[in-house]
Parts: C-alpha cells; sequence; structure tokens
C-alpha cells in the first residue's frame, strides 16, 4: 500500500476515534488498531511497549482521582480517554521503517511542489544525525565532570546542550547545501523521479472506502 | 581545461590564497598537499564555484577559456564535481538508489539514462551490492563511496576529492584511492585530491602540488614526515581489565578482553573501523554496561558514575564541536577544571597550545585544528592519571600531531588512543592493541605493518 495512503487512514482513524463518544465504539476501534498491531508484530512487541502501558494506566488513574462527577461518569470518560490514547499510538505501526521516505516521494508524486517533499526527506535525514549527536554532547558533558539530571539543572541542560549541537547543525547545513548545489538542485521548476511509486488500484479503493466511513460516521453521529 | 591565473582570495582581512597559478588539462591526475589552514579547501571551493559572492579576489579562473564567474552556478556544477570530507553531510536521502539519482533527477534526465548512469557509477565505484540499501545502514567506507558514486553520475569533466579519506580505517582509505585510480583509468575525468594522506597515492599522480600559507608551488615529490620517537619510562600499574565483554543486543561487540595498563605508557588502539575500538573506550568511562572487570588503581569502577571517574580519567571524543560548552577559549580551557574543583595552570597551557591569542574569542569560531588543541587543554587542566583519546588526529596535519603530542607526554599519565595512523603508533605508542571483531592482540614496540 502507498504510504499516502496509510497516512489518510491513519488520520481518518484518529478523527473517527474523537468523532464518537460511545464508549463501546471507542473500544472496538482501539480494539482495530491493536489487532493489526499484533498481526504485524505479535504479542511480545506489545508487551515490550511497557512505558505506553503504563503510561496509559497514569491517564486512567490521574483522570479518574481529579474529575468531578458520579463515579460511572468518571470511570467512563478516563477509560475513553486511556483508549483513544492507546489507539492512536498502536495505529503508528501502519508507518513502517521505509515508509517515511517513500511518503515524501509520494507526495511529490501526487503534485506537492519538489522543494517542499525534499524538506521532509532531509528532516527525516536529519533527526537520527540530531539523536546520535545530543548522545554523543551528553556523554561528553559527563566526561567533563557534569552530571545534568532532575529539574534543578534544566537551565544548564539546555546550555550546555543546545549550543554544540546547534554548532555542530550549522556545520552541517552548509556542507549540505553545497551538496546539495552540487548535485543541480533547483535548478529547473520541476525535476524527474526515478524511483516507481505505485498508487495502485489497492490505494484507490482504500481511500475511497476509508472516505466513505468517515462520511457515514459524520452522518451516523450528527444527522 | 582549468587554468587558474594569479589568483588571489580572502574573506576577510587576510589573504587566504596568494597569487596561485595551476594548470589542470583531460585526465590529469592532481595531488593537493599542505598543511590545514594553508588553503587547500578554500582552493577547492573556488575552483568549483562556491565561493561567488563571498570575500574578495584578484585574478581569474578559467574553466574552458570562460571565467568560473560567467557560468550558472548549475553549470559548472555539472562539469566539476566535489566530494566533502565527511559523507555524512553529503548524503541527502535515506536510500542509495534515491541519492545516485538525485543530481540526475534534477538535471531532469529520463529515467533510461539515469538507469544506465546509475549501473555505471557503481560499477566504478566498485558498490553494486548497496543499490537499494538504507543509506543509514552504510559503514563509513560505503557511504564514502556512494557519495562518490552520486558525483560520478553526473558525468562530470572533473572530480575534487576534499580529504575524503580523513574518518576513515587504513584498508578504506586504501579502497576509496583504488576508486580513484580507477576513474582515472575507465575515463576521462581529471581527478584532484586533496589529502594528509598522501603517501600512497603520490605514486600515481602526475602533479604534486603543495601549499603553504595560501601558495601554491608545484613539486615532484613530497617528504614524508619525521616524528621524534618518543619513549617514557614505565611507572606502576593504574589499570587493570579482566574478561570484558560487551553487546549491542544481540551483536557481541567486545570478547573476552583482558590486558594490563601501567604508568606512563602510550597504547594505540588500532583495527579496522566497527571491531570495537570505541565500544572498548566507552566502557572504560563507564558510559556502557559492560560485564567483567575494570580496575582503575586497584579500585572497580563498576559502581562509580561517568562524572566521577572523569576526575581520574580524561575523555576526548572523535569530533571536537562536540565537547565544547563555553562561550570563550579561556572559560572553556578551564571548564572541566571547574567542575572538578581542583587547581591547574590553564594560562601555561594556553600559551603552550598558542591558544593564549585568543583567550576571549568563541571557541566555535577556532579552526579545526586549534577546537582539538582546546579540548586537549580542557582535559590536561586537572592532570588526570588515564587519558583516552578517541581518533584524535582526524583531519589533523603533522605539526598539529606533534604539537599535542608534546603536550600529552609532559605530565606523567597513561594514554591510550585509537588512531589508524602507523607513524604516528610507531613513533609514539609503547604498545599496540589490535582489534578484530571485538577480540584482541597486543603487539609490542608499537610496530605494526597492515596486510592487504
Amino acid at each position: 500500500m502507498n504510504p499516502v495512503t496509510k497516512f489518510l487512514i491513519l488520520i481518518i482513524y484518529c478523527i473517527l476515534l474523537f468523532l464518537f463518544h460511545n464508549i463501546f465504539i471507542i473500544a472496538f476501534l482501539c480494539f482495530l488498531s491493536l489487532f493489526i498491531f499484533y498481526l504485524n508484530l505479535g504479542f511480545s512487541e506489545i508487551k515490550k511497549r511497557k512505558l505506553i502501558l503504563t503510561f496509559s494506566f497514569f491517564i486512567l488513574i490521574v483522570n479518574f482521582v481529579f474529575l468531578k462527577g458520579d463515579i460511572y461518569e468518571k470511570l467512563e470518560f478516563s477509560l475513553r480517554m486511556v483508549l483513544r490514547f492507546l489507539g492512536i499510538v498502536f495505529s503508528g505501526i501502519l508507518f513502517s521503517k521505509n515508509d517515511p521516505n517513500e511518503f515524501a516521494y509520494s507526495l511529490m508524486k501526487i503534485g506537492v511542489p519538489y522543494r517542499y517533499g525534499f524538506t521532509l526527506v532531509f528532516t527525516f535525514r536529519l533527526v537520527p544525525l540530531f539523536d546520535f549527536e545530543s548522545n554523543i554532547i551528553r556523554k561528553a558533558q559527563r566526561a567533563r565532570g557534569i552530571e545534568l539530571e532532575g529539574v534543578k539543572n534544566i537551565l544548564n541542560f539546555v546550555r550546555y546542550t543546545f549550543f554544540p549541537l546547534l554548532y555542530s547543525a550549522l556545520e552541517r547545513v552548509d556542507s549540505f547545501t553545497q551538496s546539495m548545489e552540487g548535485r543541480c538542485f533547483g535548478i529547473y521548476k520541476t525535476r524527474t523521479f526515478y524511483r516507481e511509486i505505485n498508487f495502485g488500484k489497492k490505494d484507490y479503493l482504500m481511500t475511497a472506502a476509508i472516505f466513505i466511513i468517515l462520511a457515514f460516521s459524520i452522518y451516523w453521529r450528527y444527522l | 581545461m582549468i587554468k587558474i591565473e594569479n589568483f588571489s582570495y580572502r574573506y576577510e582581512k587576510d589573504w587566504v590564497l596568494k597569487d596561485i597559478n595551476l594548470e589542470i588539462k583531460e585526465g590529469d591526475f592532481v595531488l593537493i598537499a599542505g598543511k590545514s589552514g594553508s588553503g587547500k579547501s578554500t582552493l577547492a571551493l573556488a575552483i568549483s564555484g562556491f565561493l561567488r559572492g563571498k570575500g574578495k579576489k584578484k585574478g581569474n579562473i578559467l574553466f574552458k577559456g570562460k571565467n568560473t564567474d560567467d557560468y550558472e552556478l548549475f553549470d559548472l556544477a555539472k562539469s566539476i564535481g566535489v566530494v566533502q570530507q565527511d559523507p555524512e553531510n553529503q548524503i541527502c536521502t535515506l536510500n542509495v538508489t534515491d541519492e545516485l539519482s538525485f543530481a540526475l533527477e534534477n538535471m531532469c534526465l529520463d529515467k533510461k539514462e539515469i538507469e544506465r548512469r546509475i549501473k555505471w557509477a557503481l560499477s566504478i565505484v566498485g558498490a553494486e551490492n548497496l543499490e537499494d540499501r538504507d543509506t543509514f545502514s552504510l559503514s563509513g567506507g560505503e557511504k564514502q563511496k556512494i557519495a562518490i558514486a552520486s558525483i560520478l553520475a553526473m558525468k562530470p569533466e572533473v572530480i575534487i576529492f576534499d580529504e575524503p579519506t580523513s574518518s576513515l580505517d587504513p584498508k578504506v582509505t586504501l579502497d576509496i584511492f583504488n576508486v580513484m585510480k580507477k576513474i582515472r583509468k575507465k575515463s576521462d575525468i581529471a581527478v584532484i585530491v586533496i589529502e594528509h594522506k598522501w603517501e600512497y597515492i603520490m605514486k600515481y599522480v602526475n602533479k604534486i602540488a603543495l601549499m603553504e600559507n595560501g601558495r601554491l608551488e608545484l613539486v615532484k615529490t613530497l617528504q614524508p614526515p619525521e616524528y621524534k620517537k618518543t619513549q617514557r619510562k614505565t611507572g606502576k600499574k593504574i589499570l587493570e581489565i579482566k574478561n570484558l565483554e560487551f553487546s549491542y543486543g544481540n551483536r557481541k561487540v567486545l570478547k573476552d578482553i583482558t590486558f594490563e595498563a601501567y604508568e606512563n605508557e602510550v597504547i594505540g588502539i588500532m583495527g579496522e573501523n566497527g571491531t570495537g575500538k570505541t565500544t572498548f573506550l566507552m566502557c572504560l568511562m563507564n558510559y556502557l554496561d559492560y560485564s567483567g572487570k575494570i580496575l582503575m588503581n586497584g579500585k572497580d569502577i563498576k559502581n562509580k558514575k561517568t562524572s566521577k571517574i572523569a576526575r581520574d580519567v580524561g575523555f576526548i571524543f572523535q569530533n571536537p564541536n562536540h565537547q565544547i560548552f563555553e562561550s570563550s577559549v579561556l572559560r572553556e580551557a578551564e571548564f572541566a577544571l571547574k567542575n572538578f574543583k581542583k587547581e591547574g595552570n590553564i594560562d601555561y597551557l594556553l600559551k603552550k597550545s598558542d591558544l593564549k591569542k585568543y583567550e576571549n574569542k568563541n571557541p566555535f569560531r577556532l579552526s579545526y585544528g586549534e577546537k582539538r588543541r582546546l579540548n586537549i587543554i580542557s582535559i590536561l587542566s586537572y592532570d588526570p592519571k588515564i587519558i583516552l583519546l578517541d581518533e584524535p588526529f582526524i583531519g589533523q596535519d603533522h605539526e598539529n600531531v606533534k604539537k599535542i603530542m608534546e603536550m600529552l607526554l609532559e605530565k606523567n599519565n597513561l594514554i591510550l588512543m585509537v588512531l589508524h595512523d602507523f607513524k604516528i603508533a610507531e613513533s609514539y605508542c609503547s604498545r599496540i592493541i589490535l582489534f578484530e571483531d571485538g577480540k584482541i592482540k597486543i603487539l609490542k614496540g608499537g610496530k605494526y605493518e597492515p596486510r592487504d
């Protein structure tokens, strides 16, 4: 399936989650998302997402404790929040590792100007680099005798992490610009694409189906 | 094809390039050597047209008889390609095939032509097996090959390599040099290579240019650098490692390493990239959750915080930018010293490292070599008994290497450094730990020659 189709499905799925208030429908949607996750990665991967599961439990408790009203209302409201949260988080599985890149190329293929498309590609390119660098910078801080943990140190943390990161990024941007200009980026209004992007029958069908579901849901909910 | 006539250039006040004359013909293979800051990279930028609109210049650079300033930048880019130092900053996409077609798509070539050129470029650099891989999963050498291929695919008339091997191990460096030779053999493309490690490639070029202080001179041959052989008298045992092991997930990176080291030793850590050298150093700082025992001065470090271990162990990371935190050179130099609340003579170190004159300058604006020296004094200031260095000599010229070593050897300490340069290792190291697939071999006397 084309990543653009997946993206549409994801967006509409999230809209649906918030469109309905009926807890059974939300539970069904959440279950759907978990089920797809399970089909793709298996149960052990769900168990590995401990942080998410703990956090959702936390949402439940906090909502329950701080809300006013009678106990059933409180419980229903909290459960709704948790189910929506889990639904959104686990529906992320729709996007696999290679998809961000293909997503960007697909957008360009369906008419998004290539300059914007490549902004997205570079973002995906830079995120792991930033991650890698900030990791090293934090190690270097400790090697110079500063352990920046806790709320108290947040200012110093920003100062001693942000500037090395910023400087390194500026240097990189210089190199990247040279690399792109050196390879004729932006020379013409349009460019050709070597990569095959398929937007096949399946994609059209899925897109149509998901929009019909959305239209039907809105009709059901509001009219 | 390229003719540089009395060319001078300055960014600010001082002339960086002075009165340069050089002619490059079709099929030439030119080596440009010289110290850091001698103007080599600026010359590369000037030839490829990236200096236009900045700074001041005198004289001309002609490409095919026409001033390079009169070309559209893109037309020049199609003819003169540049391979930069760090492929990580050159690869713009997430997939090898996208990367190789990037320039060709921008040039609006059709699919058939793009396919033909990708095949050709990959065959020249010998990376057919990498097609369609994620760029993030490639090794340093593979990345550089893809960066070269992506330039090659444009079928330029000149390719300038700006220190393309500085972060690569000796074996991969040789690979890249062989790619250059192959480009020369299989095409009419002229190759200009800027290199510190010119000893191997010198035999194959037909022109050698030496740059000094902004001036360029054609020479017949270059003199290999000489380092003064320095050995210190070994002291007491301060580091003991027993059965050290470490894994990333299921991949065992360090396998049963046992090893002792003494005060005043200089130990070189060598081996191909990806064999566990950096991981080994990281364990000594307790950055990673290793198994086995590491004793420093007889004390186990397993339950100590890194920031506590660092009082006795200085660590220099690969990239100087990642370990500069303060806003002036002086404050950066005393940063660690103040954190540890120790006493030290910063003024002496600043003078010794020739950084005294920049005391109030922003350290990020120093040159690459100066930043490296600043990293070194920030460690030396509090006189740690063990100093760990992860490839400290990347992109450093011989003069700077000498200066750094002289500073490091002044005090009594144990030095462990990851490095790739055999000459440096032979001159300064008492022993070499050779990493092969996570295991170590210890070589006495610092002598180690790689086999091909």
